[in-house]
């Protein structure tokens, strides 16, 4: 008997040092509000928190797909790699099925970026392409100080490859800004196409005013409103990975 | 009815019912170290798999820097044939090694830095690098869980009978733990 309650303590104490042991420098898990942007570093626009979070709210209603940024001032001397997927694996950023979570991580003071991707994305995000999106679409802005646009730049790019994979569409706001970046896989719209459009859409609205009083325009307005304000909610799906992914310095 | 009989139907049955749950979880661990093993060695062989484009990119831009390649080459060779955990840790020693030191000869060639094919190639490979690096401590984990409960009581007693035996950890040299850091 004696031996068996040995046993209990010496298995209750292992789980004790073990989780202590997990405990480590990683912000906690934020389980609801807008979840999918951690800007512990303060480094970006209210804006540019917003439409973030509205993206990827509305990449993971389509795709279940977690494209989640985080800054912090420092890694503590932690190797951004082990920290990155630290941090992804203990919040379970992604589908647990799928494994399909993307982490944008900025450490401040290292002058250190990382993109961590989910083992269910190594596909549609291979490593040189994440080193690109750095590359082309952040590090050109951190260098002149602007994080924010950096930050903002490489998420369109990550958010666009994303929704590629899955033949989802995204909201236009992040279209316009991944185009200015690297990917440059979404073409652009010529003048023309441009210009018929807008017409159709002008056209739409006409309709739409004619013979429905505008009640679609009022509708779809609402709709965007509502998901707009609403910002995140549902709280981590458990995916994990594997060490895929890139860093930077600058 | 037989009070004694009833007494050592019980412990039998409780001994057994300890054997088979303890049995079934060394099984389910056991292929949990398979599992991550396949995950290290996957990874290896991805790396194999890009070093040859590597060596040709470097080599077509730095062809005095024979030695250099050549021992990527060779180490290469010596994973490709190594055979189990202790071979294999080894052989992945030597070619981390020999890895690092091309990376570091190629800082001196500004053309082969600044190649987008070599620099896609530098971050596949620096990700499968880390990716190896995941993968051997989510390996040497699963054979810690297991080799603890081979080798505590009561597990010990039974645990060799039925083909059970510790698990080979991979060892990584301590000055090959650092990644080699491929910095633009």
């Amino acid at each position: 008997m004696k031996r068996w309650l040995a046993l209990l303590l010496l298995t209750c104490q292992f789980l004790f040092s073990s989780l202590a042991d997990a405990e480590s420098k990683i912000p906690t898990k934020p389980t609801s509000g807008s979840i999918y942007v951690q800007d512990f570093a303060n480094l970006l626009s209210a804006e540019t928190k917003s439409t973030i979070n509205a993206v990827s709210k509305d990449l993971e209603n389509k795709t279940k797909a977690q494209v989640v940024v985080v800054t912090v001032p420092s890694l503590d001397g932690q190797p951004i790699e082990d920290y990155s997927l630290e941090l992804l694996r203990a919040w379970g950023i992604g589908d647990k099925e799928k494994n399909n979570g993307v982490l944008l991580l900025v450490a401040l003071k290292d002058r250190q970026s990382r993109i961590e991707v989910g083992y269910g994305l190594e596909g549609a995000l291979p490593d040189g392409l994440t080193g690109r999106i750095q590359d082309q679409a952040m590090l050109p802005y951190f260098s002149s100080g602007n994080y924010d646009k950096g930050i903002m730049q490489g998420y369109a790019n990550i958010a666009s490859v994303v929704a590629k994979e899955y033949n989802v569409k995204l909201e236009s706001k992040i279209q316009d800004a991944s185009q200015k970046g690297a990917s440059a896989q979404a073409t652009e719209m010529t003048f023309w196409q441009k210009l018929i459009f807008v017409v159709g859409i002008a056209g739409l609205l006409l309709i739409d005013q004619l013979f429905f009083g505008g009640a679609i325009l009022h509708l779809l307005l609402i709709l965007f409103l509502r998901g707009g304000g609403r910002g995140g909610g549902g709280g981590f799906g458990g995916g994990s990975g594997g060490g895929g992914g890139s860093s930077r310095r600058w | 009815m037989n009070k004694n009989l009833l007494a050592v139907l019980g412990v039998i049955l409780f001994v057994a019912v300890i054997l088979f749950s303890g049995y079934n979880s060394l099984v389910a661990m056991n292929e949990s170290v398979n599992g991550k093993w396949s995950q290290v060695d996957n990874q290896l062989q991805r790396r194999n798999d890009l070093i040859p484009n590597l060596v040709a990119t470097v080599q077509g831009m730095a062809k005095q820097e024979k030695d250099v390649i050549q021992s990527v080459t060779d180490a290469r060779a010596k994973l490709a044939g190594a055979q189990g955990v202790a071979q294999k840790a080894e052989a992945n020693n030597e070619l981390t090694g020999a890895l690092s030191r091309l990376l570091v000869v190629v800082e001196n060639y500004p053309t082969i830095k600044s190649d987008a094919s070599f620099r896609q190639l530098a971050d596949e490979l620096a990700g499968t690098e880390n990716r190896i690096a995941v993968a051997r401590k989510d390996y040497n984990d699963s054979v810690q869980g297991y080799n603890s409960i081979i080798k505590s009581f009561p597990t010990f007693i039974y645990a060799g009978a039925f083909g059970f035996h510790e698990r080979e950890y991979f060892k990584v040299e301590e000055s090959a733990k650092a990644v080699p850091k491929v910095t633009f």
